[in-house]
């Protein structure tokens, strides 16, 4: 008998372990109670017909098959005898399935608590509409979590939950114990293990929900994030660490300090730890020389970069605060140390215009020595988009912009076709310049074929 | 066992009409004209018998071969666990939600271990 089986929903690509039902089996074994994990979505990502109900929410072509399928690991589940099954919803693409999986639980296995919880309950956004209301007026579950799950999830298998949209901040990320994979199939991922070092930014960029939904930024002490690691690649034998952070340099205190325990460590470790994560480009003196000398010591390896714009007037006015001049110099530190990264960006922007677009084109073309080694990859991604809650939003009418029927559907100042083209526009010139930009298609057919070819 | 919540609108012409869902019944007349929400149970398995009665000859009012006033009931959504089927679902995959006449339906819920199928075909 296991007090909360976590299990995840289909469908997530990612090939990382998820790092949500470790921190809860940690809280639940703190608070007396037992937990454990199946990962559900790593089972059945491989499988068509998973893939085609997970991402349409329409009949499988092979609807007998993927009934059998699903009562195979309902039965499986069943068979590991929990009192609480926690079904985690990691992006909105997950819905179907999970709506899906409490259905069969529901019908299978009516004696066991529902739980659902996750970013994914919610569409168009971390602010988006919660789908856990709905979900229990449809008995689909008993209990739904908004947001963290820490100390909700401790509320449930104790009796003194209740059911609610809104939700409180964590304050202090230094009192959890460390993350439980134990009963983690750690073969089934790329060998890294997630860690979290803080929730929330430090930044209020305009086109973003990650400060609107986390108000604070909270972070750990550097101490305890460096023991974490030390202590989980020494019991697992897992060196990479990947930061599920927004950033893991928001508190340069905190950074430097975790940073100076893993060198210290890795000076000596027979198998010293990397890791990686995401971040913000910091102007020199925020960010000197010696610090990016000390990242690399410390293990740090790659990092993805919300650069978002290359028009120094666009980043401007999203709130970035880094120059051009902080870029060109982030990146000749990154190629220095030998610190790879992925760049973040976002095409369309509602000051984006024709001159932002070859301000763009030119910055890449200053950029070009660092592909693509140094700048290993540009995700471009689709084009901006407008999401609930964000400072965009709220002025949207005094930006000239008409809200559309989806977050990417707006009009105003470009329309979504100008955007398009832009877009088109920049893959191709960063494409032609060297860089990795996995949205151009040809290159995408030509990963494609390597991966059918590799499996 | 699980309830299920049935909205429905009642349409007049000299009265409105009878309704029997599952042993739940409305005698003519009971019902007001316009949008009513009603409950039934079921079983996995089970088939709920919808019936309309008490409805006669001169019930239906026409003008130049149009229908301009109607006694009858249209069925415009069913809320049961997991699910809400609307009206669109009953068209696509169940049967007509207009009772223009003294009818039956039977809405045949499938049994547990047929159920996810069904409810991936009546979602699709």
């Amino acid at each position: 008998m296991v007090d909360v089986l976590f299990v995840s929903a289909s469908l997530t690509f990612s090939s990382s372990a998820p790092a949500a039902p470790a921190i809860l089996i940690s809280m639940l074994e703190h608070a007396g109670y037992s937990g454990s994990f199946y990962d559900f979505n790593s089972y059945t990502k491989g499988d068509d017909n998973f893939k085609q109900y997970a991402i349409s929410g329409y009949r499988p072509d092979n609807i007998i098959k993927f009934n059998q399928d699903f009562k195979y690991h309902v039965q499986k589940i069943k068979d590991l005898n929990p009192k609480f099954v926690g079904i985690s919803v990691f992006t909105y693409q997950c819905q179907s399935t999970a709506r899906l999986l409490c259905i069969y639980l529901r019908l299978l296995a009516p004696e066991i608590k529902i739980i659902v919880g996750g970013q994914g309950l919610s569409s168009v956004g971390v602010q988006g509409e919660h789908l856990g209301k709905e979900w229990e007026e449809l008995n689909l579950c008993d209990f739904y979590v908004v947001s963290e799950g820490e100390y909700p999830i401790i509320d449930i298998v104790s009796g003194n939950h209740q059911n609610k949209t809104t939700w409180n901040q964590i304050q202090d990320l230094n009192e959890f114990p460390i993350p439980n994979y134990e009963s983690y199939d750690l073969n089934l991922y790329t060998q890294s293990i997630p860690i979290t070092g803080s929730r929330g930014c430090v930044r209020r960029c305009t086109f973003c929900d990650i400060h609107v939904h986390w108000q604070k930024f909270v972070f750990r002490s550097g101490k305890s994030i460096a023991n974490e690691m030390i202590v989980q690649s020494q019991k697992h034998g897992i060196y990479h660490f990947a930061f599920t952070d927004s950033l893991i340099n928001g508190s340069m205190k905190a950074y430097k300090e975790m940073c100076n325990v893993l060198a210290d460590y890795n000076r000596t470790a027979d198998q010293p730890v990397t890791w990686e994560g995401q971040f913000i480009f910091r102007p020199k003196n925020q960010m000197p020389e010696d610090v990016w000398r000390l990242s690399s010591a410390a293990g740090l390896n790659h990092v993805s970069i919300g650069i978002e714009n290359l028009s120094e007037s666009v980043r401007d006015h999203m709130k970035k605060k880094f120059s051009n001049e902080d870029i060109i110099y982030g990146t000749q530190c990154m190629q220095k140390h030998n610190i790879t990264g992925t760049f973040l960006m976002i095409v369309g922007y509602v000051t984006d215009n024709e001159e932002t677009l070859q301000e763009n084109l030119d910055m890449y073309t200053r950029l070009s020595d660092f592909a693509p080694n140094t700048i290993r990859k540009v995700a471009i991604g689709t084009t901006l988009a407008i999401l609930p809650g964000t400072p965009l939003e709220i002025q949207a009418e005094e930006l000239g912009v008409t809200l559309g029927k989806t977050e990417n559907d707006w009009s105003g100042p470009s329309t979504l076709e100008t955007r398009l083209k832009w877009r088109s526009d920049i893959i191709k010139h960063a494409t032609s310049l060297g860089f990795f930009v996995p949205e151009n298609e040809e290159q995408q057919v030509l990963i494609d074929k390597l991966q059918k070819e590799d499996a | 066992m699980p309830n299920a919540t049935v909205k429905l609108y009642a349409g007049e012409c000299n009265g409105t009409a009878g309704f029997k869902i599952g042993n739940k019944i409305f005698q003519p007349n009971e019902l007001q004209e316009g949008d009513h929400t009603l409950d039934f149970e079921y079983e996995y398995g089970n088939e709920i018998v919808f019936t309309m009665f008490g409805k006669g000859n001169k019930d239906t009012k026409m003008k130049d071969g149009e229908v301009v006033k109607d006694k009858y009931i249209e069925i415009k959504q069913i809320t049961m666990d997991f699910l809400i089927l609307k009206n669109w679902q009953f068209h696509t995959y169940l049967w007509d939600p207009y009772f223009g006449k003294n009818e039956t339906k039977v809405f045949k819920i499938p049994t547990r271990d047929n159920f996810p199928i069904w409810y991936m075909e009546v979602t699709s």
